[in-house]
């Protein structure tokens, strides 16, 4: 007995000590799985659509993941670089082969290369199928890899693991977690078999995508690929609109690997007929191989006739350019010179008419190279790209401004360096640069205004090869130059013209009107691009320059002494540039990362510092409250001076600024300029019946938000924001 | 001087200077390669501040490597030691094995010589050489875009296979265990005058920090 009681005593010590050793070891190399993890930069939730499970279906489980502002997770196709988050599934143990429904990704640009991703919270949407005769609790295992980057990239991964009641109930209880999966189911791309979309070859190295939709339904569309090799990622995609339909110029991809169909997601707002942001497509790629030489002919054919035909538009486009009120007043001015000159010699009229031919021909020639290199350098851009910037704007309407004033003869330019208008017996037939300034002058008058039939040609000559880039462009050049060319080799043709004598002072006067025209649609474009202070600015320097070319045209005439004449363009010279100082708008425009990527389907306004403000709504409050960022809320008015003075005190510090930022402080604006009820009922919580008003909700502490004074002064704003934690941290 | 010359001179000018930006712009293209092109020339210094050009491997099987040694992919390849036993097995066999840094200056992974002297005797690593490309031109030329990412030149001087070290874009070191290798695949065909099966893949890792 004795014997069989020890060997029994030795064996059980044995297995006692065997099985805690091998749980000691399982302990180890396995992290204990949980619902949630926090790794470096991101947030992972394991979660479930119901609060049980029923045997027999699929039911819907999400791993949720909520990246850290300004960083970003991947699609199931990364793009250029990264790595698509790798999952596991598993029930009650087992792996389950199941592909994941990924929501709508983001076009992500990093330097020069394009992801596709996502830089806010994102849901990874499966369907598992529970098991018939599952009883009691189902366990849902998850083991998933991702990969989260800002510039420099953190894999991270986590072992999940959720416990659900099964239920044979017929009521079905969502978890408390059901909203996040409406909201990104309805963000899962629909199919867009049914789409009416072709795909033709521009040339061999790009191709177009037509979507048929009526204008007003696109306004801005974007293809992400599915694959690697189905285009090239990081090309800039031209967007063109006609009335019926909406066109995407992409590129096809360089190196191998190829893709063989042309597959993805086009992303369009406003959303499709069926409401959702984004359709998966798969199409066939148009014969148009660089390698294969049978369906090349016909290509190259069709691709010539279609290169004929855009150089012949934008010629048509030139023409019809003169007629623009832009271009008009300076052409007609200059073609009025030459009446002057009927009886001069016919060689330099000639020769003057080449030189501002000349000059039309390299403006325009600069101007392609331009906007081909800069779309090189991955800016996407397109035709009036100089009037998305507000400094070039501001800079033609004080241009126009002196055209115009320079038209009503308020002053003229001395016989050094006559532009515009040419005098009545001026002694210009030397000053054939004067006649080639022109033309780069009328050029650069002529960018605001798009002539009917440029729209396609542009397009077209900008991302077709240098040279035949450069042919479109000079057709352009010379449909612009030819009335006046044409008229400069025959001034006979100015025969029907009466002679030169007074009207020709009130035609020239007259023609000021249009230029003047051109520069209030000008300032009203500018409005739209920065904020009414910068108009304000810009409308002051308007007024200044006009005093100095009045003052420059009173006391320093033409007829005054060479010395007269220097000090009076120096005087000139430094009171332009005062104005333009003051005129140009002053900030860079760039991205507040903090409010930038969260929130970004809420309505937002930037100002003239560059910083974005989200607007005031109920919804908006409801939903920062669980942001844990700190929030920075501004009650103000238009016609509330105390909040202007206050809003330039502290935002135009770029310290503070930077502050902000640092802080990730979301910016809200409550605008209380015109009668809000929303807004008085939250002035009425703070116990307030006006504006300003300055809030700075804590996170974490969403109850008790720090109410600023009044009068805000920079040292109290620091004073809060400094006891904030950084965003980073 | 006359008007007109003065004119034709300002106009010969500024065509000049247009064209040469066309030029320059021209020149700025990048450009990526293709397999069975030939491989673009490059010189770089390398650990030992001498110039190196693959010009002066010329008739050999050549491997560029493109590294970071703060990418986690990297890390996964050298911290296994897979990366090592593939250049000792090849540069063993008469392969030239370069490996390339393109990360710019103060961006993630630029190394001094030092640094990167003590890296290669760390990790027990043994390149041909290693090259520094903070330019990034070397690796614009070929496309390269991520870390790792792969080229092999075959003795005839044509791009044999461009992309993935590897099919297993996991970060878990483990990965690298029962992962298909198609660098040791293509060298293993073109060290015996076959053709190689797999000439690309998708490249996968953390972008390369070019330095603009």
């Amino acid at each position: 007995m004795k014997q069989e009681q020890k060997n029994t005593h030795c064996f059980l010590l044995t297995a006692i000590l065997l099985f805690s050793f091998v749980m000691g070891l399982a302990k180890e190399t396995h992290a204990l799985p949980s619902t949630e993890i926090q790794q470096p930069h991101v947030r992972a939730q394991l979660l479930s659509e119901h609060e049980t499970l029923s045997p027999g279906v699929s039911e819907m489980f999400a791993l949720r993941l909520i990246p850290e502002p300004s960083w970003h997770l991947y699609w199931k196709y990364s793009g250029d670089s990264g790595a698509s988050p790798l999952l596991t599934w598993l029930i009650n143990g087992q792996s389950v082969d199941k592909d994941v429904t990924w929501p709508l990704p983001e076009r992500i640009q990093v330097g020069s290369f394009v992801n596709y991703g996502y830089r806010d919270e994102v849901l990874l949407l499966v369907e598992l199928p529970i098991p018939q005769d599952a009883r009691g609790e189902v366990t849902i295992g998850l083991d998933a890899e991702w990969l989260v980057c800002q510039e420099e990239c953190i894999p991270g991964n986590g072992i999940f693991s959720l416990s659900l009641p099964v239920s044979t109930d017929k009521q079905i209880i969502p978890s408390k977690d059901a909203p996040l999966f409406e909201k990104f189911l309805r963000r899962v791309p629909t199919d867009g078999s049914d789409l009416s979309l072709h795909l033709l070859p521009v040339n061999t190295s790009s191709l177009r995508l037509t979507l048929s939709e009526p204008s007003e339904l696109t306004e801005s569309l974007i293809f992400i690929p599915g694959g690697e090799g189905v285009i090239q990622n990081n090309a800039p995609q031209l967007l063109t609109r006609t009335d019926s339909t909406a066109e995407l110029i992409l590129q096809r991809p360089k190196v191998e690997p190829f893709s063989s169909v042309f597959h993805g997601i086009i992303l369009k707002t406003p959303p499709f007929q069926d409401g959702s942001m984004g359709k998966s497509i798969s199409l066939q790629y148009p014969i148009a191989d660089a390698g294969s030489a049978l369906g090349d002919t016909n290509s190259t054919q069709k691709d010539t006739q279609y290169f004929v035909l855009i150089l012949m538009s934008a010629f048509i486009g030139g023409l019809i350019l003169n007629l623009m009120p832009c271009v008009f007043p300076v052409l007609a001015i200059k073609i009025l010179g030459f009446v002057n000159k009927a009886g001069k010699k016919h060689s330099s009229i000639r020769a003057h008419g080449l030189a501002f031919g000349l000059g039309v021909l390299i403006s325009f020639w600069v101007l392609a190279v331009l906007i081909r290199g800069i779309r090189h350098a991955g800016e996407a851009l397109g035709w009036g790209f100089q009037l998305q910037n507000p400094s070039f704007v501001a800079l033609l309407v004080l241009l126009m401004v002196a055209v115009a004033l320079n038209l009503f003869g308020v002053f003229e330019f001395g016989a050094s360096l006559q532009r515009i208008s040419s005098q009545v017996d001026s002694a210009d037939d030397e000053r054939y640069l004067s006649s080639f300034l022109s033309g780069i002058l009328a050029t650069l008058l002529a960018t605001p205004c798009t002539a009917p039939f440029m729209g396609s040609a542009i397009a077209y000559g900008i991302q077709v090869d240098l040279i035949r880039s450069l042919l479109v462009f000079s057709c352009l050049g010379l449909g612009l130059a030819t009335p006046y060319v044409l008229l400069s080799l025959r001034p006979n043709l100015l025969a029907v013209l009466p002679k030169p004598g007074e009207w020709m002072i009130t035609f020239k006067q007259l023609m000021a009107f249009p230029i003047l025209l051109t520069a209030l649609w000008l300032l009203w474009v500018f409005e739209q691009q920065s904020s009414p202070e910068a108009l304000l600015w810009l409308l002051l320097a308007s007024i200044l320059l006009a005093f100095s070319l009045w003052m420059y045209g009173r006391f320093f005439p033409v007829t005054a002494s060479r010395h007269k004449q220097r000090v009076g363009i120096l005087l000139l010279v430094i009171l332009i540039s005062i104005s333009g100082f003051i005129g140009l708008p002053q900030s860079e425009i760039r991205e507040n990362e903090a409010s930038s990527s969260l929130f970004s389907q809420y309505e937002a306004t930037r100002d003239s510092y560059g910083l974005r403000w989200i607007t005031y709504t109920e919804e908006l409050m409801a939903s920062l409250r669980y942001a844990e960022t700190p929030v920075y809320v501004d009650f103000t008015a238009a016609w509330c001076v105390t909040c202007q003075v206050n809003k330039r005190l502290i935002f135009g510090s770029k310290p503070i600024r930077d502050l902000f930022q640092k802080k990730g402080v979301i910016l809200v604006k409550a605008d209380w300029t015109t009668e809000d009820p929303v807004i008085t009922r939250a002035l009425e919580m703070f116990d307030r019946l006006g504006v300003p008003l300055n809030v700075l909700y804590l996170p974490g502490d969403w109850d008790n938000p720090v109410v600023l004074p009044v009068v805000l002064t920079r040292g109290v704003v620091i004073e809060q924001l400094n006891k904030l934690p950084d965003k980073d941290s | 001087m006359l008007p007109m010359r003065r004119f034709v001179l300002t106009v010969f000018f500024l065509t000049v200077f247009f064209l040469s930006s066309i030029l320059s712009f021209a020149s700025a293209t990048q450009a990526e390669v293709q397999i069975g092109a030939s491989a673009p020339q490059f010189t770089a210094s390398d650990v030992h501040g001498v110039n190196q050009s693959l010009d002066q491997y010329k008739g050999k099987i050549i491997v560029l490597e493109w590294t970071n040694p703060e990418c986690p992919y990297v890390v996964k390849h050298y911290q296994t030691g897979n990366m090592q036993q593939l250049q000792k097995k090849y540069v063993g066999l008469g392969v030239v094995w370069l490996t390339i840094n393109s990360s710019g200056e103060n961006k993630q992974g630029n190394l001094s010589t030092e640094e990167a002297k003590n890296y290669l005797s760390e990790k027990a690593a043994v390149p041909t050489a290693y090259l520094f490309d903070p330019s990034g031109t070397i690796g614009k030329s070929y496309g390269a875009k991520t870390t790792p990412h792969m080229f092999i030149i075959n003795s005839a001087g044509t791009v044999a296979y461009a992309g993935a070290i590897d099919d297993n874009s996991s970060s878990r070191h483990s990965s690298v265990e029962n992962a298909r290798n198609f660098v040791a695949e293509a060298l293993d065909a073109l060290l015996a005058d076959q053709p190689v099966q797999t000439a690309s893949t998708k490249a996968y890792g953390c972008s390369v920090k070019y330095s603009s």
